[in-house]
């Protein structure tokens, strides 16, 4: 999904971009500050079909979090083992529908029957995106459009 | 086969694949460029707002046919309204932030330009049934602002 999708680079970013906001004013709070585990909140986003259609029809809106265990190092630098956390429920809603090729309409409700006698599973989709961030103080991912992904010396 | 029959073969062939196409491009999705008072009522009701007396809606689409629905609407109203606006609104009690977009710019709706917004305040509220709205208040403009909503559920 991080691959296709803009949508969802740039939600992983502001994740990235909030991890190291809060460990940059944390650190000047507290001087003795070396290590630490830190987690954000659950935000949400969405894949629209403009942005990546395989990832609408797949997954449409999720929920993610960033998490990271983080290291000061000397000179205004930080190192950050950070996880991008995502999930969603694949489950079909009576009020829903998916239009397939040649008009052909599938209501929610038929697919949901066949999970409800057994034939069919709805599912949890889970997933973690991990990376290595080594960042000097004050650098942030590029969160629009146009902006090179240029994160320094970081590894997957 | 006769030519006749080849040309008739191939624009078949051709208009079956471009239906193809615009049905897997995007679902089924729907623009309205004259954001009519009905149509920003039904909005209301999704979003769970309710627009000042000044709103004037500017654009807005509806996104239907994956597993998840979606609505865009981008509107104007005075800015002396905005207050009141929010007090009745999900973010009632939410922190806007100026340091982070919740919305942003897609590709192909040339309309929807968040990213291009200077001064602004931005969020995100869960409403009920796994549903979540969005907000970017341009604040640019002295008299006039525009909001940009996308709601989606999850």
């Amino acid at each position: 999904m991080l691959m296709n999708s803009d949508g969802a680079r740039r939600h992983r970013n502001k994740e990235i971009n909030d991890a190291m906001d809060f460990v940059e004013q944390f650190t000047t709070l507290n001087s003795n500050f070396k290590t630490s585990s830190i987690v954000g909140t659950w935000t949400r986003g969405f894949n629209s079909d403009n942005d990546s259609g395989n990832w609408f029809f797949a997954v449409g809106g999720y929920s993610a979090v960033g998490s990271a265990n983080v290291k000061v190092l000397p000179d205004c630098m930080y190192l950050m083992e950070f996880a991008f956390n995502f999930s969603d429920r694949y489950n079909w809603d009576a009020h829903k529908g998916v239009t397939m090729p040649l008009g052909h309409r599938v209501k929610d409700t038929e697919l949901g029957r066949l999970h409800l006698v057994g034939l069919a599973q709805e599912y949890d989709m889970v997933g973690t995106y991990e990376m290595r961030v080594c960042w000097h103080k004050g650098y942030r991912y590029p969160t629009e459009p146009g902006q090179t992904d240029d994160p320094g010396r970081t590894g997957r | 086969m006769s030519r006749v029959d080849l040309l008739l073969v191939t624009c078949f062939l051709g208009a079956v694949l471009s239906g193809c196409a615009t049905v897997w491009s995007g679902g089924r999705s729907s623009v309205e460029p004259d954001v009519t008072k009905e149509k920003l009522q039904q909005y209301e009701k999704v979003m769970h707002l309710t627009f000042p007396g000044s709103t004037r809606g500017l654009n807005a689409r509806e996104v239907t046919g994956g597993p998840d629905d979606a609505l865009y609407l981008k509107a104007e109203i005075d800015k002396d309204e905005l207050d009141s606006f929010l007090k009745k609104s999900p973010f009632a009690d939410a922190n806007l932030r100026n340091d982070q977009k919740f919305v942003g710019n897609e590709k192909g709706q040339t309309w929807w330009q968040p990213d291009d917004v200077k001064t602004y305040k931005s969020g995100q509220v869960s409403l009920t049934q796994g549903e979540v709205l969005n907000i970017l208040l341009d604040l640019d403009q002295d008299k006039k602002v525009v909001i940009y909503l996308l709601w989606h559920e999850t």
